[in-house]
């Protein structure tokens, strides 16, 4: 197998704080994969997902993604664009617009037909239960559907890899089961998956799991 | 969904403030049209005065602040005629005065073989000649403008008072000035008589011969200029360019609608800056979904292009229509017809525009140079 994510040497340091966010991170995660990066507040392992993604800019260190090392913002924004779908904690979803308008937006300057835009986002919402909600606005959804959506979202341009920080944080259990179980359901279909969280129940669900403390990376399980 | 979609939502979901801000580019914008439009209709107007005669020269005195307050004597006309190239000449004496209930019309004396008399369409009754309304106590005979005439409800045969004298009014005429179709023209003779300028006008019109080369009309003006050193001898267009209340009425259009102006994009960049700081997150997770920094400017600037387009759109309407109110108001008809052409539209949605672009780019940029991690972690 191929590997997803090679990480090494990641080092980032934040102004004031006493140790480095990532402290020298090597990370190799194969294609398929479903890993869990535990640890707690404060010790870096969403700076190591932003990390993942292109999204902070490294004191050190390179990320491969899938095969491709991204070396601007503007290549790490087209590998986002085709190849990644992120989750975040809050759900992020822009007010003035539909849920499915939400989910198509990743799809502007990828899919150029707004029809097929809006056809595979309805095909994303219905992947996470949300069929019926297409036409509504965020204000009209609870918690967990805002979080679906945001998944469907991450789903729009079919991506190879999801990046998740703490997706099921503002969730209830049963909200939160049901994401983690769309997540699973994606995983077995091939797509691999970084979840952060500090939450036992969905490091469980991943098949490896990797801690961070004060910015050093080791392996659990 | 499309980014111009996007945009529209994101003005939509705030009714209150970008209506306030619309209402800003609208205000800007009509101001720059009604202003701009008016002075190009006084310039207009005052040049069609001198163009429908078919004047080329126009002589005032040297250092008068404007024509109506020159002071030409009659007689150096018969000097002006013998200079070569030059066709004809005519004094003119212009005044502008209160006739009835008008109180800014043009009056015109000329003398009765005078070439202007040919500019002015009879659409009743004859000119002015001399001794005219003598039997019924006036002091002369008038023609009128018809749009006048209709002000006043003034006809051939009734009498109107002039410089605070009783003319009777001879015929009205049409013309395609609207200075002339709201004024009135009367004989030099009595118009000096009234207006205490015996033997002395305010200009003298000339025409060059139609045979002239451009080479030639130069030298005749600059024979007309050394020849008579107390004289100012301009083109029309040169004439009405410098006319010390165009000039003004210019300036102050200019500095109106800059204020205006600036004033819009100002309001724009506070709303567009206080939209982008409400929408951080949005902006970010635009970006963390892919979306590079162009596109996301890009959004952002179609936002202002959707405010100050259409608001470019109803203020330009609104310009043209408060142009012509003006134009239409007691104190200045007779005086401009607005002039709001292809070119003054194309100017003004150009400026709408560019408010649009100034007032977003900044806050576009800011939003679009900002870290999507810091915002998306919630520090």
């Amino acid at each position: 197998m191929s590997l997803a994510i090679h990480a090494s040497g990641l080092v980032k340091r934040f102004a004031g704080m006493d140790h480095p966010a990532l402290d020298h991170v090597d990370l190799d995660m194969t294609e398929g994969e479903m890993l869990a990066i535990t640890g707690p507040s404060g010790s870096g392992k969403s700076t190591a997902l932003y990390a993942m993604a292109g999204l902070i800019t490294l004191d050190a260190g390179q990320v491969t993604l899938l095969g491709e090392a991204p070396k601007t913002r503007a290549a790490w924004a087209d590998v986002r664009a085709r190849r990644i779908g992120l989750v975040f904690q809050e759900d992020w979803l822009l007010p003035t617009l539909t849920a499915c308008q939400n989910v198509e937006l990743p799809m502007i300057g990828v899919e150029t037909s707004p029809t097929k835009r809006k056809e595979r986002a309805e095909a994303a919402l219905a992947s996470v239960g949300m069929a019926g909600h297409a036409g509504r606005a965020p204000a009209g959804l609870s918690g967990g559907e805002r979080q679906r959506v945001a998944l469907a979202r991450a789903l729009a341009n079919r991506p190879d890899l999801i990046l998740a920080d703490e997706p099921t944080g503002e969730l209830d259990r049963a909200n939160s089961d049901r994401v983690i179980g769309l997540l699973k359901d994606l995983n077995r279909a091939g797509t691999s998956i970084v979840i952060v969280t500090h939450d036992p129940h969905v490091a469980e669900a991943c098949s490896r799991e990797v801690r961070i403390t004060d910015g050093r990376l080791e392996a659990v399980r | 969904m499309t980014l111009s979609g996007i945009a529209f939502r994101n003005l939509a979901h705030r009714p209150w403030r970008t209506g306030l801000t619309f209402l800003g580019v609208v205000l800007a914008i009509a101001a720059y049209v009604a202003l701009v439009g008016l002075v190009r209709g006084i310039e207009g107007t005052l040049l069609a005065n001198f163009e429908t005669r078919g004047a080329d020269v126009i002589m005032t005195e040297a250092g008068a602040a404007d024509m109506l307050s020159s002071v030409v004597p009659v007689a150096v006309t018969d000097d002006v005629r013998r200079v070569e190239g030059v066709a004809e000449a005519s004094p003119e004496l212009g005044r502008m005065t209160t006739i009835g209930e008008v109180t800014t019309s043009f009056v015109y004396g000329w003398p009765p073989e005078g070439w202007s008399w040919e500019a002015l369409e009879l659409t009743e009754g004859r000119f002015p000649v001399a001794g005219d309304g003598a039997a019924e106590g006036a002091v002369g005979g008038v023609t009128l403008g018809v749009r006048l005439a209709e002000r006043i409800s003034a006809g051939p045969g009734d009498l109107v008072t002039i410089f605070s004298a009783p003319f009777i009014v001879t015929g009205l005429h049409t013309t395609d000035s609207v200075l002339n179709r709201n004024g009135a023209a009367m004989l030099l003779s009595d118009m000096q008589a009234q207006t205490y300028r015996d033997g002395f006008s305010t200009s003298i019109v000339v025409r060059f011969a139609d045979t002239l080369s451009s080479t030639e009309r130069d030298a005749a003006i600059a024979t007309l200029s050394s020849q008579f050193p107390g004289l100012a001898v301009d083109e029309t267009e040169a004439m009405v360019d410098d006319y010390v209340n165009v000039r003004i009425a210019r300036i102050l259009s200019w500095v109106v609608s800059t204020v205006a102006v600036v004033s819009a994009a100002l309001a724009v960049m506070n709303t567009m800056a206080m939209a982008v700081n409400e929408r951080r997150g949005e902006i970010a997770i635009m970006g963390a979904v892919g979306w590079p920094r162009g596109r996301i400017i890009r959004c952002l600037l179609l936002e202002g292009a959707w405010l100050t387009g259409a608001g470019s759109a109803i203020g330009i309407a609104l310009g043209v229509a408060a142009a012509w109110l003006v134009a239409r108001s007691p104190n200045v008809e007779g005086f401009v017809e607005p002039e709001i052409g292809v070119s003054l539209v194309c100017g003004a949605v150009a400026l709408g525009l560019g408010i649009g672009v100034v007032g977003t780019l900044v806050p576009a940029v800011r939003a679009a140079l900002q870290d999507p991690a810091s915002v998306l972690r919630g520090k």
